[in-house]
This record gives structure tokens, C-alpha cells and sequence, in this order.
């Protein structure tokens, strides 16, 4: 068995004060075998605003991964092998590469391939991919993912190519949300990587952030404009972006079908029992900017994920 | 033509508020510490053209500071009202 975090965009400046409470719960559990931030450092991204994440994660960072987010990538600058790179995420995770944390920096890629990559746990593969640029001029970024780098949808296809669909894919944008942002058609390719050449899923989950609420969906197949189907022909879609620095309702997006809540701040808490299930519990911090030390004991919500 | 307006509210945190065209108002975010962060997102929403010729309404009046905010009524109860800026 093994417990893995999950928390996005409440990290930087200009966010309330929830991010260091989930991660001293996190801490305080001793559980944590994997703690995954799923992006946005606010305002831009820049080292003092790290700096911060650093200081609201008490200096700790074990055991932590961080896929970047749109504002992650505002400090975008030019690598030496030519390709962009969001400079002060690059530096401060090169500063924390792994053992000290679970972040790997492979300086060999290009671009956000840089950070993209797996860690199985449990029999359970969980993959990390980096969306951050892939809105376009909105954000000052580049292209949809993959940014016109075949290497990184074959990285996710090797990644994928593990018997089993005992697999969960963690980035910033989800294809499905709710918000002010909705549906990330930018991440289509990312999408539909995630079936095979028959559309038979690879994947059970794909788990995000972004639209500050919890969005969580029925499956979908690699046509997610079909609607809901059964979790044999799809892979269910979530979103976790209640981190702290504001609540989002619904303006854009495909309606969640499972579970929607826009005013309350979570942590999802992912149980890999075996290499057969997994619980992914979204749990309740509530609705003020300063949360409790604890969630309330019944989560907002609890997927079961059974392959 | 529909208008977003950013303004601070009843909880001392500030909200993003679409009106529409006929007039009716939507909370779209809420308790943020600052009126910028939400007018990057009203600029998002505008460029988007999904609401047409929208315009962004900001009301900079500062009041009480956002550390002083308290729920609306009762600890569970943090949710404002849709507003518009300089209501």
C-alpha cells in the first residue's frame, strides 16, 4: 500500500493561507510516500516567490514532486541547448533534485520534456507531464502540449506501454474543468495518447488543477465530446485546484458529472492498495482562507478506482 | 454587452462578478487577496471572445484589509454576493 498527496494552485504570493496548513497535515500524517504539487507558483513564478513555497512547505521538500503550472512557466527563458524553460522552477528544483526530493531536472531534454516523468508505487505507475506554456499567447507560452516535440509523446506512450491500467496521469490543465478556465483543449494530444490505436484507455485517471474547485468526472473515451461511458472504454477525469488561492464557480467547461464543489479548499489523498485499486479521496479543508489543522472527517468526495 | 466586475466585498476579500446582458449577475471567483490576480483572469475570459464585446469594470476602493475578513454568517458561510464594482 502506499499514500500519495495531491495539491495545486495555492503556492507564492497572493494566496491565502491554506497551502502551508495541507502540508503540515501531510507532514504531521507520516504517511506521505509521494506529495505531489500540481503547479502554479503565483504571481509569475519567480525565486522569491519559491522562496515562499519553500518557507509555507517549512523548508521541506522530501518526497515532492511539482508539475508546472501556466504561472510556473512566467519566467520563461532560454536554456543552453537552445529550448525554453520556466528559469526559476528549473533552478530551484535543480537545487532539490532527488534524494532531497522526488523531482527530477533532466538537463539532456528539451523544453518542459525536462521535467516530465514516472515513479511506481504500490503497482500502481504515476506519471507527471508538464502543460504549463500550452494555452498559447494567453499566457506568453508556446504551443499545445507536446510544444512540437515528438519526444515527449513518445516518452508518455513508453510510459503507458506497462501492462495494466494501473496508472494515474498528474499534470496542470485536465481536458474536462469547470471554472473560469474550462476544458483545456491544449491538451487534446496529451489526451488521446492516453488510448490505445483500438481507443481502448491506458490510464484510469488523469488528476489536475487549474480551476481553483473539485471537478471530478465520469470516464470519457479519447472522443471526450461522446460523453460518459463506462470505465471499461474510458479513463475518469479529476480536478483539484481548490489550493488556497481563491474559489472559481462555473462559467466555462463541461459540467462535472460525478462531483462539483466551489467553496471549500481540498487535498486529495490517493490510496494505492494494490496493484487492483486505488481510493482517491478529496478532502474537506472548508470554506475560510485560513483553514483548520485538520480536514473535516468526512472527505467532499471518494473515487474508487478498481482495474 | 456583458461586463466583469472586480471589486472587494462584504468578506474583505475580492470577487469577479459577470454581468450579463440582460443585467443578472454571477459570482465567478471569490476570495481573493488581491484585485490583480482577478483582473488577469477577467482579461483571460475577455480575450476568449466567449462573451462577446465584454468589458472589465474595476472598482480600487481599498476597505477594511482582507486579514480582517470574517465569514458572512456562521463559519461555514463564506460565499458573497455577486456585486457590481462601485455598487
Amino acid at each position: 500500500m502506499a499514500i500519495v498527496y495531491f495539491s495545486a494552485d495555492g503556492f507564492g504570493d497572493d494566496v491565502n493561507e491554506v497551502q502551508p496548513a495541507l502540508m503540515r497535515w501531510i507532514r504531521s500524517q507520516n504517511n506521505a510516500d509521494l506529495i505531489v504539487y500540481g503547479g502554479d507558483v503565483y504571481n509569475r513564478g519567480t525565486p522569491d516567490e519559491f522562496q515562499m513555497m519553500l518557507s509555507a512547505l517549512d523548508g521541506n521538500v522530501s518526497r515532492m514532486c511539482h508539475t508546472p503550472g501556466n504561472h510556473c512557466w512566467k519566467t520563461k527563458a532560454t536554456a543552453s541547448n537552445g529550448s525554453k524553460i520556466p528559469s526559476a522552477y528549473e533552478a530551484f528544483w535543480l537545487n532539490h533534485r532527488p534524494p532531497a526530493s522526488a523531482q527530477p531536472i533532466d538537463t539532456t531534454r528539451k523544453a518542459g520534456g525536462r521535467y516530465e516523468h514516472f515513479i511506481d508505487l504500490a503497482g500502481w505507475r504515476l506519471i507527471f507531464l508538464d502543460t504549463g506554456p500550452c494555452e498559447g499567447s494567453f499566457f506568453g507560452g508556446d504551443d499545445p502540449w507536446p510544444m512540437n516535440d515528438p519526444s515527449r509523446t513518445q516518452f508518455l506512450k513508453s510510459a503507458l506501454a506497462a501492462p495494466g491500467r494501473a496508472k494515474i496521469v498528474f499534470a496542470h490543465h485536465s481536458r474536462l474543468s469547470c471554472g473560469d478556465h474550462g476544458d483545456i483543449k491544449a491538451v487534446n494530444e496529451l489526451w488521446q495518447t492516453l488510448f490505445d490505436s483500438n481507443g481502448a484507455p491506458l490510464a484510469a485517471l488523469t488528476l489536475c488543477g487549474h480551476d481553483h474547485n473539485v471537478s471530478v468526472y465520469k470516464p470519457r473515451k479519447r472522443d471526450v465530446g461522446q460523453g460518459p461511458v463506462d470505465f471499461s472504454q474510458g479513463i475518469h477525469i479529476a480536478v483539484n485546484g481548490a489550493g488556497g488561492r481563491n474559489h472559481d464557480n462555473r462559467v466555462k467547461g463541461t459540467r462535472p458529472d460525478l462531483f462539483f464543489d466551489n467553496g471549500n479548499y481540498s487535498l486529495t489523498r490517493i490510496t494505492l492498495h494494490d496493484a487492483t485499486k486505488a481510493t482517491v479521496e478529496f478532502l474537506d479543508f472548508g470554506p475560510a482562507p485560513s483553514p483548520p489543522e485538520a480536514p473535516a472527517q468526512n472527505p467532499l468526495f471518494t473515487l474508487a478506482l478498481q482495474v | 454587452m456583458a461586463r466583469f466586475h472586480v471589486s472587494q466585498d462584504e468578506t474583505g476579500f475580492f470577487q469577479l462578478t459577470l454581468e450579463d446582458d440582460a443585467g443578472g449577475l454571477s459570482l465567478v471567483s471569490y476570495q481573493a487577496k488581491t484585485a490583480e490576480q482577478l483582473i488577469e483572469r477577467a482579461l483571460e475570459l475577455v480575450r476568449s471572445r466567449e462573451f462577446g464585446d465584454a468589458t472589465i469594470v474595476v472598482d480600487a476602493t481599498v476597505r477594511p484589509p482582507a486579514e480582517a475578513a470574517a465569514p458572512i454568517a456562521g463559519e461555514r458561510s463564506w460565499r458573497p454576493a455577486p456585486r457590481k464594482a462601485g455598487a
